[in-house]
């Protein structure tokens, strides 16, 4: 494995991006179709929760979540689901990326070209490992931030502030009891549980940074596009920026979009082989990449088959929030009682 | 190793592929596009076409007389199959991406113009902010009547001709109410004699043209949207020149008869007109507000006996409901009929006694 | 007869007629000369010496190594081995044969010549031939004299050299006009002019198996970090080559990654850029034949950097690094994007634009790609030229060349004027970097972003961004990562590496050099400010 550490920032900024990306890509409709106007109110929600289950659990422990694992049967388990659920998560984005791209600008061009530049792009990044990951997260998610900032000042002139009303969208039960699950959305959280042994600094400064940038931007982006009649279901972000007073230039969000899309795929790939690796004791995992990359891009063709449907997301939000969000909580608990356990099983023998 | 794989690989990926890439010279670009009620098929579509020799450099090349525009109409049942009859019959391929008006003949917009929504949709290259206007008579003859003797560059004849505040007869309707599925909504009205003129609106209800305004409806409709500047307002002593100091604010009271309220603060003074206007402050500010308190109710309710919320009334009525639920059990269609409207002015004389 | 002669030659002609032909052997090993071990004890014998020396360089064939022998106080032999026109003449005369020859009283022992005769102030003594050939090979001259088994080497260097000049690469207007030229001391002296400080160290390495090329290594002792010492140290001991003779070949034996697209060390030809980086607590390696200094470790802000920035006041230094930073980007960047955009994405020209642009297009015959390339190629070539034609008429080929081929091309509708426009732009871009091996990564990774946006369109270009930003930051600059600066958890910031502070506000070293000192100057260093 390499030596290299993510300073805390490379490291705030990869989560800022696998937080992001996802949603910046696709997830506003999910919220918006979910809560009608009141998506703005599930992601506070849904923030809050994710605040709160991630405040308990590093309360607890400083450590990498496989080490709090005792058994090596859970531990693989554990490990195993991650990737799995990773590999979907990431071919999913993936295909919906790449097919959002070619009604939004390549219409002609058959999916299997568009898929060539990203997969070579994530590809080349995670062989180029962990520094290359943290320098290029670094560089970009910054400049991708302040751009999209400015892209939506700019659109400041379409907004209809009447929109955000009723303030409770579809209903109280449409915002919080669904809107509960698509905590799922923030699944790769994930990544931040494996991230401690990887860098040197404090993980819950991490988590806690990671989470506020991506509130905040997601509350951006949301509101923008709630603000100018978010209706549309496709690319909504792709709305705003047409709304926007530069409205001949959203073929520049085509950059953005790849761009952001390409350093979410690189992140997922490196952590699938890297989570691979660790949790089943490997000496190196850069071969692994090649393949997990093959597994992306084959599972996104599968689901290419039908991308409107957010097949994914729909059959999985249900349970997906479980493995980051409830599993390493409840392993913080059952820990010490473990301890505890232990000693009275010795007094009792004794 | 690398370099030797990269190079062929792309050298390859060039020869085969490039299946969005054109070349700007191989397209034709719409500016355009008129829609007319056909004989035979549904429609007949006009696409106005930009010259680009004629207008960049072909001043001088060609002694400034050749024109800047030329149009084509094809006979057919949907907009993309005209694309696909011109791109047959020329050599150029016909492009959308830089359509600035979308006309639609008064016959048509009676019909209906809800398929065009599902047709233009589908088309990511129409810009959202292209303009859509209904004409007087046939579209085809509207738009042979554009003659920009200004602009050498009709496509920013089209933009500046909606986009210009200083005009108050006219407005800009853009295309992406139209295709997020908006169904109320007032379109400008063109007619064209000798030039073309944007004469009043027509609104549109459930797609379908419902009525048409005159000018002087526009002008309170500029005023209670707020997109005006400089503006000159006649009353019967004389002109005022208005602007606005506050965005106008709407205030809904959700009850069984649901009152309306409207406020609106302007700034201005008396350009033209009796002695009085220019002397007395207080009395001019009196007759401003009157007037064009009397003129909003006015258009106010020509609005509700039409039966159309152009204002988009029902989005501050949301605002008393905490969900989407509750303002459907409200029904504001119905309740909307009933409604009472007032209208309060603040209005800040500039003159300077 | 006459005729018949000619007719016969005329018909039966080959080049080789009536010569000897001769075809040089490349497929058997040469035979192989032997040479006398130079690695011997210098011997009392005063001929057996004689007769070494002049085995060893083969003379008299060898014409311009030359042996003086004489009479040391008119009685005891010696000579004097020196290689012609390395060595200085008067002091040979004055210094060196005059007293030894003039005085009568003069003694031919290890003392007296040490002590009194030899009137130089840089003598050593040897007892071995291999350091007598190698101080002769380097321009000094070795006394031999009969009964002693020492050699003195004195230092009498005066070979013919080229006056400091401005340097070529690295012009500035405000700001010191000398550059280094090949001699190392000079090089290395005015280093030492600059810093003026006892704890600079000067370490001289042999590099080259055979060509011994004398190395300087320079750092300020109570600065730099001594792990960087020995680590450069390490690479500079462990080059196993017979032959070094420039730093841009002593740069690539010893830079972390030779595939990258990025050079790993700082070439400058500027004593006052070094001394700087001396002092910011870095290593400069000089290296005798070459007018450039090598500086390590840097990050990837210090190729982006002129000395100009920090003479300049601070407020334009910025501006000028904006421009810059512009200029740059667009020199690799700009075509591949004018490709995306005129292939792809025609709805973000400005309608006026576009229409213009097709007007001129529509004579032109090639595709908007071919016509892109064939202005870049050209550009290369004219640019390619204009470095080897005689430099009188050097400039005007690159001026003329360029306008009247455009303009040419222009009338003749290959090309259109957008094309020109871009390619103009992006050369001159390219120019605005100031660190000229960084140009090339740029001119060659141009073509590369040209074929992706010609392919994906802007896909393609950010897919080039992305890989180029992956691929760069993977390097490393004698251990420090090139984009240090990038999201570290040190005080310093992308910002802080880009841009320059007002000259108080420079207070720290950078963090990455990690230096014994961290402190640059005073907290407030403009003192007269508190009363």
């Amino acid at each position: 494995m390499e030596n290299y550490q993510l300073s805390g920032k490379e490291a705030t900024a990869l989560m800022i991006n696998l937080l992001c990306s996802k949603l910046f890509l696709l997830a506003p409709g999910y919220f918006i179709d979910n809560a009608g106007s009141g998506a703005l109110l599930t992601v506070i929600f849904v923030y809050a929760v994710a605040f709160a289950f991630f405040g308990i659990y590093s309360s607890k422990t400083k450590r990498d979540i496989l080490s709090l694992i005792p058994s090596n049967f859970f531990k693989g388990l554990f490990g195993a689901l991650s990737v799995l659920l990773l590999v979907f998560s990431g071919a999913g984005t993936f295909s919906q990326l790449v097919h959002y791209i070619k009604i939004m600008a390549m219409p002609k061009s058959p999916i299997a070209f568009l898929v060539i530049p990203f997969a070579a792009a994530m590809v080349l990044c995670a062989y180029a490992g962990l520094k290359s990951v943290g320098k290029v997260h670094g560089f970009f998610v910054p400049i991708l931030f302040s751009v999209l900032l400015v892209l939506v000042l700019l659109s400041v002139q379409s907004f209809e502030f009447t929109n955000l009303f009723p303030i409770f969208g579809k209903g109280f039960r449409a915002v919080f009891g669904e809107g509960f699950f698509l905590l799922s959305s923030l699944f790769e959280l994930l990544v931040l549980l494996y991230l401690p042994s990887l860098t040197s600094a404090s993980f819950r400064k991490i988590g806690f940074s990671a989470l506020s940038v991506s509130l905040f931007f997601f509350v951006l982006l949301i509101g923008a596009y709630l603000l100018i009649d978010g209706k549309t279901q496709n690319l909504p972000i792709f709305s705003v920026i047409r709304a926007s007073a530069l409205s001949r230039t959203d073929s520049l969000f085509l950059l953005l979009y790849a761009l952001s899309g390409m350093l979410y795929l690189s992140a997922v790939l490196y952590f699938c082989a890297y989570i691979f690796g660790k949790t089943f004791g490997l000496a190196t995992f850069k071969p692994l990449i090649l393949p997990f990359a093959l597994i992306l891009i084959s599972f996104s063709e599968i689901t290419f088959l039908n991308p409107e449907e957010q097949i994914f997301l729909r059959y999985t939000s249900y349970f997906l929030w479980i493995l980051p969000f409830l599993i390493p909580l409840i392993i913080t608990w059952i820990k010490p009682k473990n301890k505890k356990f232990g000693r009275n099983g010795k007094r009792d023998e004794a | 190793m690398m370099k030797k794989f990269i190079f062929p690989l792309l050298l390859c990926l060039l020869l085969c592929s490039c299946y969005d890439a054109t070349e700007v010279d191989d397209l034709a670009y719409v500016v355009a596009l008129g829609i007319d009620k056909g004989e035979e098929k549904k429609m007949k579509v006009t696409f106005q076409y930009a010259v680009p020799l004629n207008i960049s450099g072909g001043v001088d090349s060609k002694g400034g007389e050749s024109a800047p525009l030329f149009s084509a109409t094809f006979e057919t049942d949907a907009i993309h199959l005209a694309t696909d009859i011109a791109n047959d019959k020329m050599a150029k391929i016909t492009d959308l991406s830089h359509l600035k008006l979308i006309v639609f003949s008064e016959e048509i917009a009676k019909d209906g113009i809800t398929e065009f929504r599902r047709d233009l949709k589908e088309d990511f290259e129409i810009r959202p902010d292209t303009s859509l206007a209904v004409c007087q008579g046939s579209a085809l003859e509207c738009l042979e009547a554009v003659s920009s003797p200004l602009e050498l560059n009709p496509s920013r004849f089209y933009e500046d001709f909606f986009a210009n505040t200083a005009s108050v007869y006219s407005f800009s309707q853009d295309i992406s109410d139209f295709l997020n599925g908006k169904t109320e909504f007032p379109m400008p009205y063109l007619i064209y004699e000798d030039a073309l003129e944007a004469y009043g609106m027509a609104i549109m209800k459930n797609d379908r043209l419902q009525a048409l305004y005159f000018p002087q409806d526009t002008v309170i409709y500029n005023i209670l949207r707020n997109t005006f500047t400089n503006l000159k307002f006649e009353t019967k002593q004389g002109v005022f020149r208005l602007d606005s100091r506050l965005p106008p604010s709407i205030k809904i009271e959700t009850l069984d008869k649901p009152k309306i309220t409207f406020f609106l603060s302007l700034t201005g003074e008396a350009v033209a007109g009796e002695e009085t206007l220019f002397s007395d402050s207080k009395k001019a500010e009196q007759i401003l507000t009157q007037t064009l308190q009397k003129r909003i109710l006015n258009f106010l309710y020509k609005t509700q006996k039409t039966d159309c919320d152009i204002l988009d009334l029902y989005k501050h009525a949301r605002k008393n409901f905490f969900t989407e639920q509750g303002f459907i059990n409200y029904n504001w269609n119905e309740k909307y009929k009933d409604a009472e409207f007032f209208v309060q002015i603040s209005f800040q004389n500039t003159r300077v006694q | 007869m006459k005729t018949t002669n000619l007719l016969k030659k005329i018909f039966l002609f080959s080049p080789n007629d009536g010569q000897n032909t001769y075809t040089f052997n490349t497929h058997t090993a040469p035979e192989k000369i032997s040479i006398p071990d130079p690695n011997q004890k210098i011997s009392t014998q005063y001929e057996e010496n004689l007769k070494l020396v002049s085995e060893v360089y083969s003379l008299p064939e060898n014409s311009d190594i030359k042996i003086r022998e004489f009479l040391i106080g008119q009685h005891t032999r010696a000579f004097l081995l020196f290689v012609e026109g390395l060595v200085k003449d008067d002091s040979v005369n004055t210094n060196i044969l005059g007293p030894l020859m003039l005085l009568p009283q003069s003694s031919s022992t290890y003392q007296a010549l040490h002590d009194t005769l030899l009137l130089n102030s840089q003598i050593s003594d040897t007892t071995s031939f291999r350091t007598v050939f190698d101080d002769v090979n380097m321009g000094n001259c070795v006394l031999f004299t009969d009964g002693l088994d020492t050699a003195f080497s004195i230092d009498v260097k005066g070979w013919e050299r080229r006056g400091l000049d401005a340097p070529v690469t690295e012009q500035v207007i405000y700001g010191p006009h000398e550059g280094f030229n090949e001699n190392f001391k000079v090089n290395t002296a005015l280093i030492r002019k600059n810093i003026r400080n006892e704890n600079l160290v000067c370490e001289t390495i042999c590099l080259g198996k055979e060509s011994k090329t004398p190395c300087a290594l320079l750092y300020i002792k109570n600065i730099t970090n001594p792990d960087l010492i020995q680590e450069i140290k390490h690479r500079l001991d462990h080059i196993d080559a017979d032959y070094i003779y420039e730093a841009g070949e002593l740069e690539q034996f010893i830079e972390d990654s030779s595939f990258a697209l990025s050079p790993q060390f700082l070439t400058t030809e500027r004593p006052d850029t070094t001394a700087s980086a001396l002092i910011e607590g870095k290593i400069a390696l000089i290296l005798h034949g070459s007018p450039f200094a090598l500086i390590a470790p840097v990050s990837f802000s210090d190729f982006l950097t002129t000395p100009e920035d920090k003479y300049v006041r601070f407020p334009f230094a910025n501006l000028m690094k904006l421009i810059r930073l512009i200029g740059i980007v667009s020199s690799f960047l700009l075509s591949g994007l004018y490709i995306a955009i005129v292939n792809f994405h025609h709805e973000m020209i400005p309608a006026d634009l576009l229409f213009a642009i097709e007007a001129t297009r529509e004579a032109v015959p090639f595709t908007a790609l071919m016509e892109l390339l064939l202005m870049e190629v050209s550009f290369d070539i004219i640019r390619e030229a204009s470095l080897r034609v005689p430099s009188p008429i050097g400039s005007t080929v690159g001026i003329i060349g360029g306008l009247i081929i455009g303009q040419a091309a222009v009338s003749a509708n290959l090309v259109s004027p957008i094309a020109i426009i871009i390619v103009a732009l992006t050369g001159i871009g390219s120019f605005a970097t100031p660190n000229y091996a960084l140009n090339f990564t740029f001119r060659f990774t141009r073509y590369l972003y040209i074929f992706l946006g010609a392919i994906w369109g802007f896909l393609g270009i950010a897919a080039g961004i992305f890989m180029h930003a992956a691929v760069l930051s993977m390097l490393n600059s004698l251990g420090v990562s090139l984009f240090t600066a990038l999201a570290n958890d040190n005080r310093d910031t992308v910002l802080s590496y880009l841009f320059q502070k007002p000259i108080w506000k420079r207070e720290l070293r950078h963090s990455y050099v990690n230096a014994q000192k961290t402190k640059l100057q005073a907290k407030i260093s403009r003192k007269w400010v508190e009363k």
